[in-house]
């Protein structure tokens, strides 16, 4: 199938074939750097992470 | 004082004077609307002005001043912003033939904090559609250009902003960094800008790119420039849930204090990418200043930027389609190509591969933070790891050539947006087509004021922030 083919996307979206290539490449990177770590830390986990390590930084520059 | 030499002051100069009346906000303003209107259009960095509004508020600050008082840190000064920044009731069009005559009902609390601070804002600036790229291309503005060489690149998304600040046109401006959005065009232009941590400034009443990676931040033509603007900014804002209720250091204060002894890590292993030659070259120059300036640099194996990229570009693309999903369903067709074609990967996604990404971010964080800041206070690597491009070679319609480049120049940018920390380009010299390069300084959570004082330093070192490039609005 050429590249520039339009394929359904799960979001009923048609998209080039080239564009589900890049979709799933990312994916693949994404499922590897991922695999052996916890899964569960809500969004607002990251944000409550940058603030504790600020005061790690801080703590050890002080 | 003459508008040349008005337009040819920074945003703390400029503040002082109209402090002491030495210039009236109402001239300072009128410079600035001139300026842009004039050179400015011929650069295309202009998206609309307002000199109705912003002369008025112009002639009430100097009338303020004459009265004894003062309206803050800004008083005066006029400022323009990225097309993305809402006010009430006014155009906000985004760079987007589909955002053409949208009205927003919300003031940003940017731009409200500046109003507040005093600044004069005087209009829009143009910006890469829908702030989806890095090189600055946008057919529907017509494509920025560079006031180092007129046939390059801006760089992306800030890039009327950019160029309109290293022109002269206006001393500093707005931008918005969702993968190098501010530190790439403040690269190519030779400009001060910071991305600060997320969650270090509002992004209430901004267009959304990806909110979870979204931040707002300055560019100008000095770290003490860029202090006074974050200053402005930064701080909780009960409008947008992710901001920090940190309190919000004086910047400003905080610029004069040493650097000596301080620790810099030299990504090396683990940014998975080319760096052109002369690129390294100017770095290493730079970090020789810096060792003059009395600190110590290591390298450091990085975490694969590979990897951090990849989760970026699936949170990003991710968002941004669903964002998208109704306008590019039944109106793809009045998208630019490059907008588009960069944007469809995102619709093929699975909801687990994003929810993955998003989840590892806090993990991610820790471990970068542990590696990188255990024994060093910035990591230092370049922002672009190519030359600045010549627009014509890279306005091919968002074509695979395109992407390649366009990806490239992003790749040492965007694993900060995914890990949330601070980061700003500080231009370090120039190519050999006579085109600025930066250097990328970042910092643990909310170390701001760091990077700052580092910037700091170094122009103080060196001339290369006052170099101005061919083409200003100063003659």
């Amino acid at each position: 199938m050429a590249e520039d083919s339009l394929v359904e996307t799960p979001s009923g979206v048609q998209v080039p074939v080239g564009a589900v290539i890049t979709a799933e490449e990312l994916a693949a990177l994404v499922r590897a750097a991922t695999h052996d770590l916890p899964f569960g830390a809500e969004p607002a986990a990251f944000l409550t992470a940058l603030e504790r390590l600020a005061r790690v930084a801080e703590e050890a520059a002080a | 004082m003459t508008a040349r030499e008005i337009l040819d002051l920074g945003v703390a100069e400029l503040a002082m004077r109209i402090a002491r009346g030495e210039i009236g906000s109402r001239e300072a303003t009128e410079a600035v609307l001139e300026a842009l209107d004039g050179p400015g259009r011929a650069l295309g960095v202009v998206a609309r002005l307002e000199p109705e509004r912003a002369l008025a508020r112009a002639e009430a600050a100097d009338a303020a001043r004459a009265r004894g008082e003062a309206l803050g840190p800004l008083h005066g000064v006029p400022l323009a912003h990225k097309d993305m920044f809402y006010r009430a009731g006014e155009l906000a069009e985004c760079g987007a033939a589909l955002m053409r005559g949208h009205r927003p009902a919300v003031t940003a609390t940017v731009l409200a904090r500046l109003d507040a601070a005093g600044a004069i804002d005087v209009g829009r600036l143009n910006m890469v559609e829908f702030a989806l790229g890095i090189t600055g291309h946008n057919s529907h503005t017509g494509h920025p250009q560079n006031p180092w060489d007129r046939t390059r690149i801006t760089g992306g998304s800030t890039s009327g902003g950019a160029a309109a600040v290293a022109a002269r046109l206006v001393p500093a401006t707005l931008g918005s960094d969702t993968g190098g959005s501010i530190r790439v065009p403040s690269a190519c232009c030779g400009l001060v800008g910071i991305k600060p941590t997320y969650g270090r400034v509002s992004r209430f009443g901004c267009m959304p790119l990806s909110f979870s990676l979204d931040h707002i931040g300055p560019l100008a033509r000095s770290a003490e420039d860029l202090a006074l603007l974050l200053q402005a900014i930064a701080g909780h804002d009960p409008n947008d849930p992710t901001t920090s209720a940190r309190p919000v250091p004086d910047y400003r204060a905080g610029l004069g204090e040493a650097v000596r002894g301080l620790r810099l890590a030299v990504a090396a292993e683990g940014v998975e990418t080319e760096i052109d030659p002369e690129v390294v070259a100017v770095q290493e120059e730079a970090l020789r200043v810096m060792a003059d300036l009395g600190l110590s640099a290591r390298p450091q194996t990085v975490a694969s930027f590979k990897s951090l990229n990849a989760l970026r570009r699936v949170i990003m693309l991710a968002e941004c389609a669903a964002y998208h999903r109704e306008w590019i369903a039944t109106a793809r067709d009045r998208y630019n190509l490059e907008t588009a074609n960069r944007m469809e990967p995102g619709f093929a996604f699975s909801a687990v591969d994003y929810l993955r990404a998003v989840s590892a971010r806090a993990t991610l964080l820790e471990r970068f933070c542990k590696e990188t800041f255990a024994a060093a206070d910035l990591l230092v690597l370049p922002t672009s790891p190519v030359a600045t491009p010549r627009i014509a070679d890279t306005a091919t319609g968002g074509d695979a050539r395109f992407m390649a480049v366009a990806n490239r120049m992003g790749a040492l940018v965007g694993p900060f947006n995914y890990l949330g920390l601070p980061a700003l380009n500080l231009p370090i010299g120039f190519d050999a087509n006579g085109m600025p390069i930066g250097l990328q300084l970042v910092a643990p959570p909310f170390a701001e004021g760091l990077l700052l004082r580092m910037a700091h330093a170094f122009e103080a070192a060196t001339g290369v922030a006052r170099k101005r490039p061919p083409f200003t609005g100063i003659g």
